[in-house]
């Protein structure tokens, strides 16, 4: 027994002192503690200002990243970065935010008019409005020509908190879109659909008529997706605007600046009762409330015969794979435009403004810091910023100068293109991740006018000349944009946040779960719309469009 | 069927172990199948995943999701600062669950329920997140490794399962006899019933090691280097779980095209991340003895 | 026996104790003041100490949600079905596995039940939705090969219960009977070799032998799955929800975080947590006395 117990002691000694030494390694690599230094120094000093920069975790270090190098000597600053996980990121900036732990600056905070809004009005966040005047003649320019952007960026009390990534994708402004199979439409001697009923022939059509000609009554001729899973996958989101339009979120409608409510209308039981008719007949897929990104992928690339007849989403990516040029299944479908519903609606859903706010000060930078930051930021808005913020560093490798004949998806002459020719692009090591950009970190110019700049590969069916693609399907829907639509970012009173964040979760939970249920006909239009409509009233639908009332104005 | 006896089943005997037998094949299939169908698509190509060509077994075989893992530095790292977590984390809880559980375990401990209680409380009644957090920000521990350690340095819930096995398994003889020979608390401890409690001291290991490895809720709040970052952290950024984000999509449409490989990737992350604490398992079962009383009690 | 005396007899207890009490003052009870957090509006300027005071009003307006009792009512379903076929599992298989002898079929059955543990939430919600999907998942098949009828039970909502109970108990039941495993390989030997003796068959073996043995440790788990009730885990049943299901799914915590995500409200959902906790608390202490009464075992 006292040899074991000597052992015993001697591994517990052991064990401490190992546990010492590991705990003063992890300790010394951050010898300066979790605190932000603010040293105050003054600029055109030899040693770099230092600040803390808030940021997702990339999947390589970002302290060694090239771009932040080209930063750091650039503006003579030394960045110390916060990391968080990428789909933490909310919770983490919560607690530090709450506890009181921020860093300076924020460089990817995700954040939201209504975050903007409570932590400008307790100080937190500081008012921007000054820098930008005085350090960031980029984004002073760019606000000035794209009103709506700075008229997104200020707050009800004037003040400016938080900068954007002005980030115009051209095609995820009309992201309700339907996809068909032109194959199986020439098969049965069809047309692409122009009206609700000329979709009802052509789906019945493909239902009963065996267009994969494989003899087996096989064919899916509608599918889609739930929202959360698939970009504008719901079959409503496409469908509903034939009868009235659909924002696919807040379901507001907009006339003469007044704010309405669209889900409580003859309208919309119109187009539920449409889509009653087609599920009834077995013409929608039933999994489109249930299945996920993966399902559909499955279900549109699987082998052997096609089963799929026409599938709603923003992307057709998510269906059918169009990545390479040796599979050919997505080159027989078509977008097809919004339909013209029988009173003669024919909307396409839009989703425009700015939402997300990545960049905002704090209260704890010292004003070099902010005026540093803002420099900085201010930097990714010129176009070499942009460029080398965005796509990386090295020429040849992220990106390279346009060949004389590339021209963007409107067809016009390119100057930067991602087709690198072989002979001058630079040898990826394959054992080490690139980290030379700031990809999504930050703000900066992604405007139209920044993305055109850029070629793309013209022929859309072609592996890489998706986007064009996706740019010449959304041309189709960009005219029956409504006349006023909601915009995604309007500026919620600071009084109204709590009472909006419960009513926007009830009542979309509510017209959600109903609509599902009258479409698949466990509830009934005639019999249960009464109290549906009723129901609204119990979730205080007046006040919700009250508070969105109030914010638009 | 497998085993040497002197004494034969009886025919119902015989019936019911067929019927165990028939249990644990069809339990040991239900299982597997969803097992097997994540080992074989990651290593399949992004293709045959995504047309969802892969049943059983891999369809053209390849191991680029798992080379995508190994060379990356950070995974590298994760994996070295998990096995440091585990390991050091571990020792700390055992040694904390076992002062705390046996003095619970002892009926003579004057004052039992009171620490049960405080216990207890705990379990239920927490600030939340914004105290804990200042907390470890107070003491020093933010961003080190101690504040993956500390903080959770036994769970209630060990205490309690440790407690009652130091209760039933060892027989109060031994306390007696113990007693009778003049053996203090400690002593007892440590010469009689820490020797007798391999299996729960087992159980404890893994249970306590498993909870190390997969941390990861802790790491974000306590964590900002990336040089302490455990395993489970760095995985949640290499997977793009959410895949309806506009904006990650729209960036460029480079992105998008990686969308197959992210499957794959998903799986293979499962198996990589899963099996050195797999591994660990074979070793804690060895303590699932039978017969550790045999001859400590005479007559 | 005095007061001095019982101390004195337990003075190297004392001493054992003397860490782990440190711990759970130093991280469990001073944190423990934040929860006030619950009946003021925190704000980060003013803190905790100075944030205003709104007393029961974060949980006036949970109450008054409009669908609080189906929130209610789903947890706690979705909870007690968890219990009711998640308890008894791991438990059979333990008691199953403990009469295998062939160590390998017995250690690759342990091996593999053990594994999915690890699989995480968002990977195991995909994969069980990837299978129930009509026309690509598996078990459409099967149920093709069986001559039953094609059923997208993702959405029907007398479903939802089901398929996230049992696939919770597919994921853990390996894991959950390592216990009953550690605690039947501590039973005497000789009690068996005596059971032998006497001719009992298998099942009365298990019955008087085995049962017993784990008796204690079931009842100390169920009190404290008991405790646990109203926390019901928010990731997994929020990736599982979609708008057909909604009705039966949507739980406490889910509802919570889709509230505050909108409107970062630490003290709603400190009040909702705090709300939790003392139902659990209660129904804990109640099922505690319920298992004094009738067994030898208990946690007080």
């Amino acid at each position: 027994m006292k040899k074991t117990k000597k052992a015993t002691l001697a591994l517990v000694q052991l064990m401490i002192l190992s546990l010492l030494v590991v705990a003063c390694s992890g300790n010394s690599n951050n010898g300066g503690g979790s605190a932000a230094p603010t040293e105050k120094e003054s600029e055109g000093a030899a040693s770099p200002l230092a600040m803390t920069f808030f940021a997702p975790q990339k999947d390589a270090p970002l302290q060694d990243n090239a771009y932040t190098k080209h930063i750091e000597s650039k503006f003579n600053v030394s960045i110390k970065w916060d990391l968080a996980p990428q789909d933490a990121l909310a919770d983490r900036r919560q607690l530090l935010l709450a506890s009181g732990d921020y860093p300076e600056v924020f460089l990817e905070g995700g954040f939201t008019t209504t975050d903007l809004l409570t932590y400008g009005s307790q100080g937190v966040f500081v008012p921007l409005n000054d820098l930008i005047e005085q350090h960031a003649p980029n984004l002073k320019a760019l606000m000035e020509s794209k009103p709506y952007v700075a008229q997104a960026m200020t707050a009800p009390d004037g003040n400016i908190y938080g900068i954007p990534r002005v980030n115009e994708c051209y095609h995820c402004t009309y992201p309700s879109k339907y996809w068909m199979n032109q194959a199986w439409l020439d098969e049965v001697g069809l047309a692409v659909p122009t009206t609700t009923d000329e979709l009802y022939a052509a789906l019945k059509a493909f239902k009963t008529q065996d267009p994969n000609g494989n003899g087996q009554a096989d064919e899916i001729p509608f599918t889609g997706a739930p929202k959360n899973n698939v970009w504008a996958g719901n079959i409503d989101a496409y469908l509903m605007n034939a009868f009235i339009y659909n924002d696919n979120d807040r379901y507001l409608l907009v006339k003469d600046g007044q704010v309405d409510f669209a889900a409580n209308k003859p309208e919309w039981k119109e187009g539920l009762a449409f889509m009653r008719q087609l599920y009834s007949e077995g013409l929608i897929d039933p999994a489109a409330f249930t299945q996920n990104d993966q399902a559909i992928s499955q279900l549109g690339n699987r082998e052997g015969d096609e089963i799929v007849g026409s599938f709603s989403s923003a992307l057709l990516s998510y269906l059918l794979n169009v990545w390479e040029d040796d599979i050919d299944r997505h080159r027989h479908w078509v977008a097809v435009p919004p339909l013209k519903g029988p009173q003669g609606a024919q909307y396409a859903g839009i989703v425009q403004g700015i939402s997300t706010f990545p960049f905002a000060i704090t209260n704890k930078a010292s004003e070099e810091q902010a005026i540093a930051a803002m420099k900085i930021i201010d930097y990714a808005f010129t176009e070499e910023g942009a460029l080398l913020s965005e796509y990386g560093m090295i020429e040849n490798l992220g990106w390279a100068m346009a060949q004389d004949d590339e021209l963007n998806i409107w067809g016009e002459k390119a100057r930067y293109t991602f087709d690198i020719p072989e002979d001058i692009k630079i040898e990826e090591d394959k054992d080490t991740i690139r980290n030379d950009s700031w990809s999504l970190l930050g703000p900066k110019d992604m405007s139209k006018e920044f993305r055109d700049s850029f070629a793309a590969a013209q022929d859309p069916l072609s592996s890489k000349g998706y986007e064009t693609r996706l740019a010449q399907a959304t041309m189709l829907y960009e005219p029956h944009a409504p006349e006023e639509a909601y915009p995604s970012a309007a500026w919620i009173a600071a009084e109204d946040v709590d009472a909006a964040a419960q009513l926007t979760t009830s009542i979309r939970d509510y017209v959600e779960s109903n609509m599902a249920q009258f479409i698949i006909g466990s509830k009934n239009l005639d019999t249960d719309w009464d109290s549906y409509v009723k129901g609204f009233d119990g979730l205080n639908l007046t006040r919700y469009i009250e508070i969105f009332q109030k914010a638009l104005q | 069927m497998f085993r040497k006896n002197t004494i034969k089943d009886s025919l119902g005997d015989r019936i019911f172990m067929l019927c165990i037998y028939l249990f644990l094949i069809i339990v040991l299939c239900a299982v597997l199948y969803p097992l097997l169908f994540i080992i074989s698509s990651s290593f399949s190509s992004s293709r045959a995943v995504v047309s969802g060509s892969v049943w059983l077994f891999p369809v053209d075989f390849t191991t680029r999701a798992y080379a995508a893992i190994f060379n990356s530095k950070q995974i590298m790292m994760g994996y070295y600062n998990s096995i440091v977590y585990m390991v050091f984390g571990t020792m700390i809880n055992l040694l904390f669950t076992v002062l705390i559980a046996y003095p619970l375990s002892q009926k003579h401990f004057y004052g039992r329920g009171v620490v049960m209680t405080m216990m207890m409380a705990t379990v239920f009644f927490g600030g939340g997140l914004i105290p804990d957090y200042l907390l470890v920000k107070n003491l020093g521990l933010l961003d080190t490794r101690w504040a993956l350690w500390l903080p959770g340095a036994f769970g209630v819930f060990n205490v309690i399962v440790a407690r009652t096995f130091f209760q039933t398994s060892i027989p109060p003889e031994m306390q007696e006899a113990a007693q009778i020979d003049g053996c203090g608390d400690t002593r007892y401890l440590v010469s009689i019933v820490l020797p007798l409690s391999k299996p729960i001291l087992a159980v404890m290991t893994l249970f306590y090691a498993v909870g190390h490895w997969n941390a990861f809720f802790s790491a974000l709040i306590y964590l900002r280097s990336e040089e302490l970052f455990p395993l489970q952290y760095v995985l949640r950024n290499i997977l793009i779980l959410n895949a309806t984000d506009p904006e990650m999509m729209a960036a460029s449409t480079q992105e998008m095209r990686d969308q197959g490989f992210q499957q794959v990737l998903k799986y293979a992350v499962i198996v990589a991340a899963s099996l050195p604490v797999l591994l660990i398992y074979p070793f804690v079962q060895r303590h699932f003895v039978k017969g550790v009383m045999i001859g400590s009690l005479k007559g | 026996m005095h007061r001095m005396t019982k101390l004195k007899r337990s003075w190297e207890l004392y001493l054992l104790v003397f860490l782990p009490v440190l711990y759970l003052i130093v991280f469990k009870y001073i944190p423990m003041g934040g929860v006030i957090i619950a009946f003021k509006q925190y704000n980060v300027i003013d803190g905790i100490l100075n944030s205003p005071w709104v007393g029961f009003r974060h949980f006036q307006t949970f109450f008054e949600s409009p669908n609080f009792w189906l929130l209610i009512k789903n947890t706690l379903l979705i909870s007690l079905y968890s219990l009711a076929a998640g308890f008894p599992v791991p438990i059979i298989l333990a008691l199953a596995l403990n009469e295998i002898r062939n160590g390998l079929f017995k250690r690759s059955v342990q091996m593999v039940t053990y594994a999915p543990h690890f699989i995480s939430t968002v990977i195991m919600v995909s994969i069980v939705i990837l299978m129930l999907t009509p026309h690509v998942g598996v078990v459409e098949r099967l149920m093709g090969f069986l001559g039953l009828p094609a059923t997208n039970f993702m959405g029907l909502p007398q479903f939802f219960k089901s398929i996230y109970v049992w696939s919770g108990v597919w994921q853990d039941m390996g894991y959950a009977s390592i216990i009953y495993i550690a605690a039947l390989s501590g039973v005497d030997p000789s009690l068996y070799e005596a059971a032998r003796m006497d001719g009992a068959s298998r099942l009365r073996k298990i019955m008087h032998i085995d049962i017993p043995a784990i008796i204690p440790i079931s009842i100390i788990l169920l009190i404290l799955n008991m405790g646990g009730l109203l926390s019901v885990g928010f990731e997994k049943i929020f990736l599982m929800q979609n708008p057909l299901n909604v009705s039966a799914s949507e739980v406490i915590s889910t509802y919570v975080y889709k509230v505050g995500l909108l409107g970062a409200n630490f003290s709603f959902a400190t009040a909702v947590g705090l709300f939790n906790s003392v139902v659990n608390l209660m129904l804990l202490i109640l099922v505690n006395q319920i298992a004094r009464k009738t067994s030898e075992t208990s946690l007080w």
